[in-house]
């Protein structure tokens, strides 16, 4: 292969800095602003890249609450709960689902499916909620978006990708469909796996929506909710601000953004390389 | 950030037909068939509450008088007294649903202060604080989904569809609960005036207890620091507004980063501090039983000619167009603009314009905004927060939550105001060597419970950082009033006006802004008042018109 000239390495080279620097440029600003001090935010007209005289006093107001603690909490369990019980559901339906023998899977993926085009709408959302006695549970957080028809189809068009040969010689040696559920797909779709649990931990992670409209207790509330409580509102966060020396509200609005974003930000170098495979590999062959 | 509107419109059509059906029954004894009534224009046609002060409780430093001006206190009282004698509920539980400014509160296990409230509440209050900005949509599915709370807010621009037929149908009508003397079951709703309950009426009944804020909304804060630099020391030395023009000019100093003004997104360049200085009526004018819009007065041109000539004077602060509430705030409290238009709450407190300002620049003296010149006026708008409404309940029920508004309306200087407000004291807040409450730092967290937005009294002025401070507000306050005018359609209700209230006043901001942004002309604002009359605001006119002659001397 030829070499690339310098020039053009070069080029290449600034390029990359330019998208480096447009991306990281606003993550150091809130960084920044997070540690800064009243007087350094109203000199830079409120976004500071290095603060003069670094402070912590934003996260300490932040954590002293127990608000932002109790709602990360909150954010965990959703998460990892949420997580879960949507994969088992997912890996379920879609496993179903690409068996051809099932009698009337085509319908019953037409009507997962329909739920992509026509969204039932916020009212008849909040009614069934209310319904089924969700109403200021964490239930409601996880129970409406359980299964996203996204993922489903992602899935069950990788599963229906595994040659028939495999799954067939499993059956021949007496396994039964759970069997070969867990012990040949499952362990060769790990990469579309991993993707599909990262879409819902974000999901989960991201989600205030629900929360908004399904919970009245402010204990249930996760951190996103929180979070935009903080950010909407700062401008006016009088009685938080009124102890001896008050964080500035700026640097407080931009810690419990960094709380908010870091753990999914942690989590996502370690299931990256199996990003673009699982993704690439359930379109492709879908 | 504001919802879109057409996502809040289809919001208002969900909570509408789930209020129609909700309400059919109800609704069908007026003769309306099944579907909700068609909604009429409706004048003040009932006996609003009696006003009764509560006597002699405490001794201002700087007594308020009738007109409105609120009484000053430099310290907090040192005795306080009970307002409420004794628990308002026996047992049970009052659900409430009010907007918040704040964080969300730590909830009634880790919280004493709301313990103690409910402690003397005599019952268990089930309080959902909802940001100001999902307010519309957690409202409206509130309603759409019948779990409306006992007490709740009701916001007027971010409500729903036909509000008659929503008050109708879902609330309970205080008019006979309060009206006149009977009020006077419940002193501290009584001991709000009559200006405020006038808010809380809908179809020319009163359904609304209002949340009491300033009898005006103000013109804005001036730095008077920056303006003694350009060398008036006194603001009555600027006597008419081509003083002013130069002045602002005198400041603007583009090198060092100084304007004459900061605006922000939807502020149309501080227009609101230009159109009462220039006397443009409070939105309406009542000229004979006609009635004239703002937009359609010469004062009102006036001012949009004025504060296009100071942008094109390069005395507005260039971008400021794009700044959010807070930008706006930081760049006039590092003194990089003189004069910002923000609400008159804005100035007092530990994140009010006055400390904020000096924690940066100590010889920093911002100021509200006076009306300067023979013609100028104070808009007495923007006076309630909100108002607060009852799930429809029967008398008993209804009598017992009026008596919890009635807690919550606990006057300033009573223990249960400096319960609401800071806590308790030990835990929450301890006096300092002058009497005045200061939080502590669970105190900050505790007190963000919006019990504050149930009920609430008058507003005093007090800020135990600073007298001067407390003189400064008290006197532009008085000065404000004595030229204040109210907006002659309060209390009168205009379907048209309600239906095409927020289009119309988007379609002006925008519009204005254009003009003063120098990308329309002048001339654009005949187009925009030709617009503006077609679109509802002839209709909305000719209703409060018919209102206004239902019941002129009403109230």
């Amino acid at each position: 292969m030829e070499r690339p000239s310098t020039i053009g390495l070069v080029v290449k080279g600034l390029i990359l800095l330019t998208v480096v620097l447009l991306v990281a440029y606003p993550f150091v600003g809130v960084i920044g602003t997070s540690l800064s001090t009243e007087s350094d935010i109203a000199r830079s007209g409120g976004f500071v890249l290095l603060p003069t005289s670094p402070s912590l006093s934003a996260y300490e107001t932040v954590f002293n609450g127990g608000t932002v603690t109790r709602a990360l909490l909150v954010s965990v369990l959703v998460t990892v709960i949420g997580t879960a019980a949507s994969m088992l559901a997912t890996i379920g339906m879609a496993y179903g689902l690409s068996r051809r023998e099932v009698t009337g899977a085509r319908w019953i993926l037409l009507i997962a499916l329909l739920t992509m085009l026509f969204n039932p709408g916020l009212i008849a959302n909040f009614l069934l909620v209310k319904q089924v006695g969700l109403i200021d549970t964490f239930g409601a957080l996880i129970l409406p978006g359980l299964v996203s028809a996204f993922n489903l189809v992602v899935l069950r068009s990788f599963f229906m990708g595994l040659p028939r040969e495999l799954l067939e010689s499993a059956r021949i040696d007496g396994a039964g469909d759970f069997g070969i559920l867990v012990r040949i797909v499952l362990p060769l779709s790990k990469a579309v796996l991993a993707v599909i649990s990262l879409f819902y931990a974000v999901g989960y992670w991201n989600a205030f929506f629900n929360a908004l409209l399904y919970l009245n207790d402010s204990d249930k509330f996760p951190l996103p909710l929180i979070l935009r409580t903080f950010v909407l509102q700062g401008r006016t966060l009088d009685s938080l601000a009124a102890a001896e020396a008050p964080a500035p509200v700026q640097a407080i609005q931009m810690a419990v953004l960094v709380v908010a974003i870091v753990p999914i930000l942690l989590v996502y170098p370690f299931l990256q390389r199996y990003f673009t495979k699982g993704v690439l590999t359930g379109a492709i062959k879908g | 950030m504001r919802e879109p509107v057409s996502r809040r419109g289809f919001l208002r059509l969900g909570a509408a037909a789930a209020v129609s059906a909700a309400g059919a029954a109800a609704l069908s004894a007026c003769g309306g068939g099944s579907a909700a009534p068609a909604a009429k224009a409706q004048g003040l046609a009932i006996t609003l509450p009696a006003y009764t002060p509560l006597s002699g409780a405490l001794k201002p430093d700087l007594p308020g008088n009738a007109t409105g001006v609120p009484d000053g206190y430099f310290t907090y009282p040192k005795e306080l007294f009970k307002a409420v004698a004794k628990p308002p509920m026996s047992g049970g539980t009052v659900s409430i649903a009010v907007q918040t400014f704040s964080p969300p509160p730590p909830g009634r296990a880790e919280n004493p202060a709301w313990q103690e409230v409910e402690k003397r509440l005599g019952g268990t209050a089930d309080m959902q604080p909802v940001t100001s900005d999902d307010w519309p949509t957690k409202f409206n599915t509130m309603v759409a989904g019948g779990t409306l709370p006992d007490l709740f807010t009701y916001v007027s621009t971010q409500g729903v569809n036909n509000l008659p037929a929503f008050v109708a149908s879902q609330c309970t009508d205080l008019t006979a609960l309060l009206g006149g003397d009977a009020v006077k079951e419940y002193p501290n709703l009584a001991a709000i005036p009559q200006v405020f309950w006038k808010q809380g009426i809908v179809g020319g009944k009163l359904y609304g207890i209002p949340v009491p804020r300033n009898m005006v909304g103000g013109l804005g804060f001036y730095r008077a620091d920056m303006f003694a630099r350009a060398g008036v020391t006194d603001l009555a030395q600027v006597t008419d507004l081509d003083r002013l023009f130069e002045l602002l000019k005198e400041v603007t100093r583009p090198k060092d980063n100084q304007y004459g003004l900061v605006t922000h997104t939807g502020g149309v360049y501080g227009l609101s501090i230009f159109a009462q200085l220039f006397g443009a009526p409070n939105l309406w004018r009542l000229d004979n039983g006609k009635l004239v819009h703002q937009i359609e007065t010469e004062e009102y041109r006036a001012a949009v000619e004025y504060v296009r000539k100071l942008r094109e004077a390069g005395v507005i602060y260039p971008g400021s167009e794009g700044f959010d509430g807070l930008k706006r705030k930081n760049e006039f409290n590092a003194g990089r603009a003189a004069l910002v238009y923000d609400g008159l709450p804005a100035y007092l407190g530990p994140t009010g314009y006055l400390q904020t300002s000096r924690k940066i620049d100590q010889k920093a003296d911002p100021r509200p905004m006076i009306p300067i010149g023979p013609a100028a006026k104070a808009h007495l708008n923007n006076i309630v927060v909100s108002i607060t409404m009852m799930k429809k309940s029967d008398e008993a029920r209804a009598k017992e939550l009026l008596r919890v508004a009635d807690f919550f309306a606990s006057p300033f200087g009573s223990e249960e105001y400096t319960l609401f407000n800071y806590g308790v004291e030990g835990a929450d807040h301890t006096r300092d060597d002058k009497g005045n409450p200061v939080l502590t730092e669970q105190g900050g967290r505790d007190t963000t419970v919006p019990w504050k937005m149930v009920a609430a009294p008058t507003q005093p002025l007090f800020d135990s950082s600073s007298a001067e401070a407390v003189k400064i507000m008290h006197e532009a306050i008085g000065k404000m009033i004595a030229v204040g005018v109210e907006d002659p359609t309060v209390g009168s209700y205009s379907p048209a006006n309600e239906n095409s209230y927020e289009s119309l006043y988007t379609m002006r901001n925008d519009r204005v802004t254009s003009i003063v942004a120098g990308r329309a002309p002048v001339s654009d604002l005949d187009r925009l008042i030709k617009d503006w009359r077609a679109k509802g605001g002839d209709k909305a006119r000719a209703e409060f018109e018919e209102a206004l002659k239902q019941a002129p001397k009403a109230g």
